[in-house]
C-alpha cells in the first residue's frame, strides 16, 4: 500500500505540477511517508541511582506548595523565554490566570500536569494556533518544583516510573535501551523496535523494571557502544549477553532501516562520568575507521577515572556518517545520530556541551514531574517534522567599506499545501574563517552546512529554532508583535502629496478612506478581512528577494561605532517590503507597494501568489541620501523607489511602470515583469573638453543611475514553445537614481535600435567600470533568446589642440553604442540567458582595453526540462567584432583536453584558446542549467547549476525517494581562460588520453553542494581570508576560494 | 811636477779601489730589497684592506637591501597577521588620507632589521600630511585613486570587486637603503 501511495505522490509531483511553470515547481509539498524514528535510551544504572533523595511525589494539581522560593502565583501561567541580557532562559508571566486560556488542550494539560507545550496565541483569548511553539508552566507547578516536597524515593525508582509511563503512552517510535556495565562501557538490554508492537513494549517495560543500580558511570564508553550498535559494528565492551537478533557474525545488526530515518540517543544520568577512560576513546578505530578525538589530558580531569570524552563521542555521532553501508553519505543520505542529555539530580556543563555537540538539547530534572517533562519535551522535539526548508540567499553585511561583516542573514521559505507559504529571515554570526555561530556561540551548522536543529539564531527568544522556517528569527519577533500590545506599522502610498509613509494618508488601515475598495478591487464586505490578512499575516515566503543590508551612522557620525544602526530590507510574498532592525529583529515598518493594492485579495485564496518577490537595491547619494528600489519579479510589472535616508521616516519617491519608455506601446517598448535587481551605476551624461596648450582634458558630467532590464515576458516565455519574438521587455534602460527620470541616452529597445536585433526580453543587466574612473562605460546583458549584447560609452575621439598634432583618446560622454556580441542559439535551440554576465578587464593586442565576459544558459522557470543542453560561455570582447560571434568562434572545451588530452592535444587546445574568441563547455548532466550570475575571483569563474531528477529513475519502492526528487545543486569552479578544473572536487579517478592518471580532470569542474536550486555563490572577503557561501536546501555551504592571494605588488622602486 | 802626477795616480787608484770594493754590497742590497718588500707588503696590505672594505660595504649594502626588500615582502605577505599586520579595521576606517602604519622589524635576536611604513596611495595626497609620522619617501607616493577597478589581466570581476592601493616603504635599520612598492588589495565592491 505504501508503494502505491508513494507512487501517487511522485506522479503528482513530477507530472501534474502547477498550471504556471516556475522554479518553485521542484519543491512541491511531497514529504516522505512517516518513518518511525529510532530512540535509544541510555539508562544510568550506576550505584548512585540508589540514592533516595528525589521528592517522589508526583505533582498534585490540587495541592498548594509553600516554601521560601515558592514565589509564583498558583493559577498564573508562565512561558519560557530567552533573556538576552542574562543569556539564559527564564519563566515570564504569560497570563495571570489559567482560566484565561481559550486553547482547551493546553489549558487541560496545565491543569492536570502543570506544564504543556504547543501553538498558542499570546493575546486574549489565548486561542490555539499562531505560529509560535510555547513552553508553558503553571505557577503551582513551578512552586512544586521549587518546594521539593514529597517522600523521598530512590532515583532509580523515580526514573523507572517515568520511563515506564513514557513507554506506555508513546506510539510510532522505535525504542530501545542500554545500561552501564559495572565499569567498562555499557550493554544493550532492549533492542530498537517499534513500541506499536505490544510484545516489544512489554519487553521494554520489563527491562526498565529490571534495572539494578550497581557500578560506575562510564558515559562516553556507553555512548560509544550505542554508536557501534547503530552502525552495525563489532562491540568494544561486550562479548556476550546481546539481545536476540542484535549481534551476528561478530558485529551488531544495525537497527537503521532506511537511509532517511532519524536516529536519536537519550542519555539520562545522575552523575559525572567515572571509569570512563578506555584508551580507544582517543586511539581506537571507530565507525569509519577513524579516531573519535585526540588524546587530551585536560579531558581526564575527572575523579574516579572519569573523562570528558562524552562530548566528543556525541559530536562524532552527529557529524559523521554512522552507517557508511547505507546511502552515499552526502547531506541527506548521511545516517547521523542526535544525542539528548538529561541531568537527573545533577547539573553538568559536560552534559550541556554533549547535547550541543550532539545536535540535541540538555535538560535537568530534580523530581518526578520534571524528569517526566524532560522526556516529554524530547519526544515532542523528535516527532516534530521539519519537512522542507530552503535558504536561497546569502547577503553579507558590510560596514563602511571595511572587510565583509561578521553577520550573515539567511532567507527562508517553506511550501504549504495550499494558500500562502511561510518565510523567515534569520541572522547568525560569521567568524573570520567562514563558520556560522548561533546566539550561544555554538556552531550553527554541521560540516555539511545543514543548520543544526539545536541552534538558536539571533532575535529568537522562544527556544531553539534550528532550520525550522516557522520558528525563531524575524518571523517569531513579528508574531510576538502581532500578538502583543504593540502596533505594527504597515504603510502604503495612497497617491497624495503627502509622500512620507508615516503620514496618516499612507497608513495601511481599514479606516484609511484614501485606500478605497476600488483600489483594492474588493467590495465593502471584504475590506476588513483584507486589511487583517495583510496586517496580521505571518511573515511571507522569501523566495527570490535577496535582502539588502544597510548601515546607518549613529549620532557621532563615525563609522563602526556602537551607535551605528543596521537595518535589513527584504521583500516577501505576503505583499510587503519589510524593514527589520538588525539589533532586535523587530519589524520597524513594512510597506505595501501600490501596484499590489488590487492583488492583495489573492492572499486569502488557495494558491501561492507572488508579491514583493524582487531584490531591493540601495543607492547611496553623496549627500547621505539613501534610495531603495525594488521590483516584484513574478508579482508585477513595476518598480517602487523609497527614500530611506532616515530608516524611521521612509518617503515614497517614485514608481517605474510598464510604460516608462514611452506612452504609446506602438512606438515604445513596454516592460515585462519586473525581474531586475536594479544595478546601481554612475554614468556619463555629457563631457567638457578643455585644451591647455597641446594638452586635451575631457571631463565627463555624470549622474547616479539605476540600470534595468526590460523584464520577463511571461505571456510568451512561459509557453512550452515560445514564439520567436517577445512582445514586451525587450529593453535595457537607466533612470536617475534620485528622481526616477529616464536617462535619455541610456535606453535600448527595438524602438530605439531597430537594427540591433533585440527580439527577446531581458531580465538582468550589469554595468562595468572597466578602467576604474568611477564611471560605468560598458554594459553587458543577455536575453531569453540566447543573444548577448555589449554596450559602450567610451568611443575614441580625435582632437587637434595644436595642428598638425592630433590626440586620440576615449571619451565618456553618454553617447552609447551597442552591438550584438554573441548568439548562443545560433543552432536553432533556444538557450535562455536569465542572469547578467560577469566580466574581467583584459588587454588585447595591440593594447586594446577589453573584457573577458562570462555567462551561462538555462531556463530556471522550467527547472525539470531535460531537453535543452545548456552551456557556459567565456567570450573575449576587444570591441572590434564586426559580426555576431557564435560557438564556432569559440573553443569547445567540454572534453577538457587541456587537462585530459595528449601532449599534442593540450598544445593544440592552448593554441586555439589563444587565437579564438573564447571558450564554452556543455553542461552534460541531463537538464542541467545555470541558475546564477557567475563570479570571477582570482582567475577562477564560480557559478551554480541545477540538475533536475530523472523521474524515470525514481524507485517507487524507496520510502526515502521523496528527498531526492528535488534535483541536485552544483558549484562550478573553472579557470577563466581555459575552462579547466582548478580544484580536486571529485574523488573519481580520471585518466588522460595518454593513459595517465590526472589529479584534475573534467569531473573536478563541479562539486555537488546539495539538493534543490542553489543560490548564487557569494564571495566574501573576510578579515581572515576569502570564503564562498552558497545557500542550499536546509542550510548554507561555506567553502574556501581556490586562489587565496588577493594582495599584489604593482610597482617597485629602490629609493636609495 | 812629479808630485802632482803621483797624486793624480793615487787618486785614480784610490777611486779604483773604492769602486772596486764590494764590501757592504750585500747589506745595501738587503736594505734595498727589504725596503721594496716592505713597500710591496704595505701596498698589499693596503689593497687587501681596501678590498675588504669594498666587500664589506657590498655585503652591508646587500644585507641592507635584503632587509628593506624583505620588509616590503613581509608587509604584503602578512598584511593581516603577525607582527606586520597593518590592514586592520582601524586602518581601513581611518580613510585614505589619514591611515598609516609603522612598525620596526627585528630579527630573531631582536636586533632591528628594517622599519616599515605603510599608507594609502590616493589622489591629492599631501606629502607633509603625515610628515611627523612617516619619512619623506613614504609620503611620496603616486597620485592615483585609492579605489579602482581590478586591473587588466588580474582575473577579478569588475562587477563584484574593487582594489585599493597602498604604498609600502621599508628602510634598512641603518637607514642606508630604502625600498618602496605599490600594492593593491582586492575587496568586495561596496
Amino acid at each position: 500500500m505504501k508503494r502505491y501511495y508513494l507512487a501517487a505522490l511522485m506522479v503528482a509531483l513530477l507530472f501534474s505540477g502547477p498550471v504556471r511553470a516556475d522554479d518553485t515547481e521542484i519543491y512541491g509539498t511531497v514529504t516522505n511517508p512517516d518513518l518511525e524514528p529510532n530512540v535509544l535510551i541510555i539508562f544510568d544504572t550506576s550505584g548512585s541511582m540508589s540514592t533516595a533523595d528525589v521528592p517522589g511525589d508526583p505533582y498534585n494539581p490540587t495541592q498548594t506548595y509553600t516554601c521560601g522560593s515558592c514565589t509564583y502565583s498558583n493559577n498564573a501561567v508562565y512561558a519560557s523565554r530567552y533573556n538576552s541580557s542574562t543569556g539564559r532562559y527564564g519563566w515570564e508571566l504569560f497570563t495571570g490566570n489559567v482560566d484565561n486560556l481559550a486553547c482547551s488542550g493546553m489549558k487541560s494539560d496545565l491543569l492536570s500536569q502543570g506544564y504543556t507545550q504547543g501553538l498558542i496565541r499570546s493575546y486574549s483569548p489565548f486561542s490555539c494556533g499562531g505560529s509560535t511553539t510555547r513552553y508553558l508552566r503553571l505557577g503551582r507547578y513551578l512552586n512544586y518544583s521549587a518546594s521539593g516536597v514529597g517522600a523521598l524515593q530512590s532515583r532509580i525508582s523515580v526514573a523507572q516510573q517515568v520511563l515506564t509511563d513514557l513507554i506506555a503512552t508513546t506510539n510510532d517510535v522505535r525504542f530501545g535501551m542500554m545500561v552501564f556495565n559495572t565499569e567498562q562501557g555499557g550493554r544493550l538490554i532492549a533492542p530498537l523496535d517499534s513500541v506499536n508492537n505490544d510484545s516489544h513494549r512489554l519487553a521494554l517495560m520489563s527491562a526498565v523494571a529490571g534495572a539494578i543500580p550497581n557500578g560506575w558511570t562510564p558515559l562516553a564508553e556507553t555512548l560509544v557502544e550505542a554508536g557501534l550498535y547503530y552502525a552495525g559494528k563489532s562491540s568494544w565492551f561486550n562479548t556476550s549477553g546481546f539481545p536476540s537478533g542484535t549481534y551476528s557474525g561478530g558485529h551488531y545488526v544495525s537497527p537503521m532501516e532506511e537511509r532517511c530515518q532519524k536516529n536519536y540517543i537519550i542519555v539520562m544520568t545522575d552523575g559525572e562520568p567515572t571509569k570512563d577512560r578506555d584508551s580507544r576513546l582517543w586511539n581506537g578505530a571507530y565507525i569509519n575507521d577513524d579516531r573519535i578525538a585526540v588524546y587530551d589530558t585536560a579531558k581526564l580531569n575527572y575523579p574516579n577515572d572519569g573523562s570528558g570524552y562524552l562530548e566528543d563521542v556525541a559530536k562524532y555521532l552527529y557529524e559523521k556518517d554512522c552507517n557508511p553501508e547505507m546511502g552515499d553519505g552526502t547531506t541527506f543520505d548521511k545516517q547521523n545520530i542526535v544525542t539528548f542529555t538529561i541531568g537527573f539530580k545533577t547539573q553538568q556543563t559536560l552534559l550541556y556541551k554533549t547535547a550541543a555537540a550532539g545536535g540535541g538539547q540538555y535538560f535537568t530534572a530534580e523530581n518526578y514531574s520534571e524528569l517526566k517533562e524532560s522526556f516529554t519535551q524530547i519526544m515532542a522535539s523528535i516527532i516534530e517534522k521539519n519537512a522542507c526548508y530552503v535558504a536561497p540567499v546569502v547577503p553579507i553585511s558590510r560596514m563602511n567599506r571595511v572587510y565583509a561583516g561578521d553577520k550573515i542573514y539567511l532567507g527562508f521559505f517553506k511550501p504549504q499545501n495550499s494558500g500562502r507559504w511561510i518565510g523567515n529571515i534569520k541572522r547568525y554570526r560569521l567568524d573570520n574563517s567562514g563558520k556560522l555561530y548561533d546566539i550561544f556561540n555554538n556552531e550553527a551548522t554541521t560540516p555539511d552546512g545543514l543548520i543544526k536543529d539545536n541552534s538558536q539564531s539571533w532575535w529568537t527568544t522562544l527556544g531553539f529554532d534550528g532550520p525550522a522556517v516557522e520558528k525563531g528569527g524575524a518571523a517569531e519577533v513579528l508574531d510576538l508583535l502581532i500578538e502583543g500590545a504593540g502596533t505594527r506599522k504597515v504603510y502604503t502610498y495612497a497617491g497624495t502629496a503627502n509622500k512620507g509613509l508615516a503620514h496618516s494618508d499612507n497608513a495601511f488601515l481599514s479606516s484609511n478612506s484614501l485606500i478605497t475598495n476600488a483600489m483594492l478591487d474588493i467590495d465593502a464586505a471584504q475590506r476588513t478581512a483584507i486589511f487583517d490578512t495583510v496586517r496580521s499575516g505571518r511573515f511571507g515566503d522569501i523566495i527570490h528577494s535577496e535582502p539588502a543590508v544597510v548601515a546607518y551612522l549613529g549620532p557621532d557620525g563615525l563609522p563602526a561605532t556602537a551607535d551605528d544602526k543596521t537595518v535589513i530590507y527584504v521583500g516577501a510574498n505576503d505583499g510587503l517590503l519589510h524593514c527589520i532592525d538588525d539589533d532586535t529583529g523587530d519589524e520597524l515598518w513594512s510597506f505595501v507597494p501600490p501596484e499590489h493594492h488590487d492583488r492583495l485579495k489573492r492572499l486569502g485564496d488557495a494558491d501561492h501568489d507572488y508579491f514583493v518577490d524582487g531584490s531591493p537595491s540601495v543607492y547611496y547619494g553623496s549627500a547621505g541620501q539613501k534610495v531603495l528600489i525594488i521590483g516584484a519579479r513574478r508579482g508585477g510589472y513595476s518598480y517602487t523607489a523609497l527614500d530611506v535616508t532616515d530608516y524611521n521616516a521612509p518617503v515614497y519617491l517614485f514608481g517605474i511602470g510598464p510604460n516608462v519608455l514611452g506612452p504609446s506601446p506602438s512606438d515604445y517598448e513596454r516592460l515585462g515583469q519586473s525581474w531586475s535587481r536594479p544595478d546601481k551605476v554612475v554614468v556619463a551624461t555629457g563631457s567638457t573638453v578643455t585644451t591647455t596648450g597641446c594638452n586635451v582634458t575631457v571631463t565627463a558630467g555624470t549622474v547616479d543611475a539605476f540600470l534595468f532590464g526590460g523584464g520577463y515576458d511571461d505571456g510568451n516565455q512561459d509557453l512550452a514553445a515560445p514564439a520567436a519574438t517577445d512582445s514586451v521587455g525587450r529593453a535595457v534602460f537607466g533612470v536617475n537614481a534620485a528622481t526616477g527620470a529616464l536617462i535619455s541616452g541610456l535606453k535600448f529597445s527595438p524602438a530605439t535600435h531597430s537594427t540591433l536585433g533585440m527580439m527577446h526580453s531581458v531580465v538582468d543587466v550589469a554595468g562595468f567600470d572597466h578602467d576604474g574612473d568611477g564611471i560605468v562605460s560598458r554594459i553587458y546583458f543577455g536575453d531569453l533568446g540566447g543573444r548577448v549584447f555589449a554596450v559602450k560609452d567610451d568611443q575614441l575621439q580625435t582632437f587637434s589642440p595644436c595642428p598638425p598634432l592630433t590626440i586620440t583618446k576615449p571619451v565618456v560622454d553618454g553617447n552609447w553604442t551597442a552591438l550584438k556580441l554573441f548568439n548562443a542559439s545560433a543552432d536553432g535551440v533556444q538557450r535562455k540567458i536569465m542572469y547578467a554576465p560577469d566580466a574581467v578587464a583584459e588587454k588585447y593586442p595591440p593594447g586594446v582595453h577589453g573584457e573577458y565576459m562570462f555567462f551561462g544558459t538555462g531556463d530556471r522557470e522550467n527547472p525539470n526540462d531535460r531537453t535543452v543542453v545548456n552551456r557556459f560561455y567565456a567570450v573575449k570582447n576587444d570591441w572590434t567584432a564586426t559580426s555576431t560571434l557564435t560557438e564556432s568562434d569559440l573553443v569547445n572545451v567540454t572534453s577538457n583536453l587541456i587537462q585530459l588530452g595528449t601532449a599534442e592535444q593540450q598544445q593544440e587546445t592552448r593554441n586555439l584558446l589563444e587565437i579564438r574568441q573564447g571558450w564554452f563547455f556543455e553542461l552534460e548532466n541531463p537538464g542541467e542549467k545555470v541558475v546564477s550570475s557567475p563570479r570571477v575571483y582570482g582567475g577562477v569563474v564560480y557559478f551554480t547549476t541545477y540538475t533536475p531528477s530523472d523521474s524515470s529513475a525514481i524507485n517507487v519502492n524507496d520510502p526515502c525517494a521523496a528527498s531526492t526528487v528535488r534535483g541536485v545543486g552544483r558549484l562550478y569552479a573553472v579557470n577563466y581562460k581555459t575552462g579547466a578544473a582548478v580544484h580536486d572536487f571529485s574523488s573519481a579517478v580520471e585518466t588522460d588520453n595518454s593513459g595517465h592518471t590526472v589529479t584534475l580532470g573534467k569531473k573536478d569542474r563541479a562539486l555537488e553542494v546539495g539538493t534543490a536550486i542553489p543560490s548564487a555563490p557569494v564571495i566574501a572577503i573576510l578579515g581572515g581570508g576569502t570564503r564562498l557561501f552558497i545557500g542550499v536546501e536546509g542550510g548554507i555551504v561555506s567553502l574556501p576560494v581556490i586562489g587565496i592571494q588577493d594582495m599584489f605588488r604593482y610597482y617597485w622602486n629602490q629609493v636609495f | 811636477m812629479g808630485g802632482e802626477g803621483f797624486k793624480e795616480k793615487y787618486m785614480i787608484q784610490t777611486l779604483k779601489k773604492i769602486i772596486g770594493n764590494e764590501d757592504g754590497f750585500v747589506l745595501g742590497a738587503s736594505i734595498l730589497m727589504s725596503a721594496i718588500l716592505l713597500l710591496a707588503g704595505v701596498l698589499a696590505l693596503w689593497t687587501s684592506n681596501t678590498e675588504m672594505h669594498v666587500v664589506r660595504n657590498e655585503q652591508e649594502l646587500t644585507r641592507e637591501f635584503y632587509s628593506a626588500e624583505g620588509g616590503v615582502i613581509e608587509a604584503i605577505e602578512n598584511f593581516d597577521t603577525g607582527r606586520t599586520q597593518w590592514l586592520t579595521d582601524a586602518f581601513l576606517l581611518a580613510g585614505p588620507q589619514a591611515a598609516f602604519h609603522t612598525v620596526q622589524l627585528n630579527d630573531s635576536s631582536n636586533t632591528p632589521v628594517a622599519n616599515l611604513e605603510v599608507r594609502c596611495i590616493t589622489t591629492g595626497t599631501t606629502p607633509t600630511a603625515l610628515a611627523n609620522a612617516l619619512s619623506a619617501a613614504a609620503n611620496h607616493l603616486p597620485d592615483q585613486p585609492h579605489i579602482a577597478s581590478p586591473p587588466s589581466g588580474s582575473g577579478f570581476s569588475l562587477k563584484y570587486f574593487e582594489v585599493r592601493r597602498y604604498g609600502v616603504t621599508a628602510t634598512s635599520a641603518t637607514g642606508n637603503t630604502q625600498v618602496q612598492i605599490g600594492a593593491y588589495k582586492v575587496f568586495n565592491k561596496y
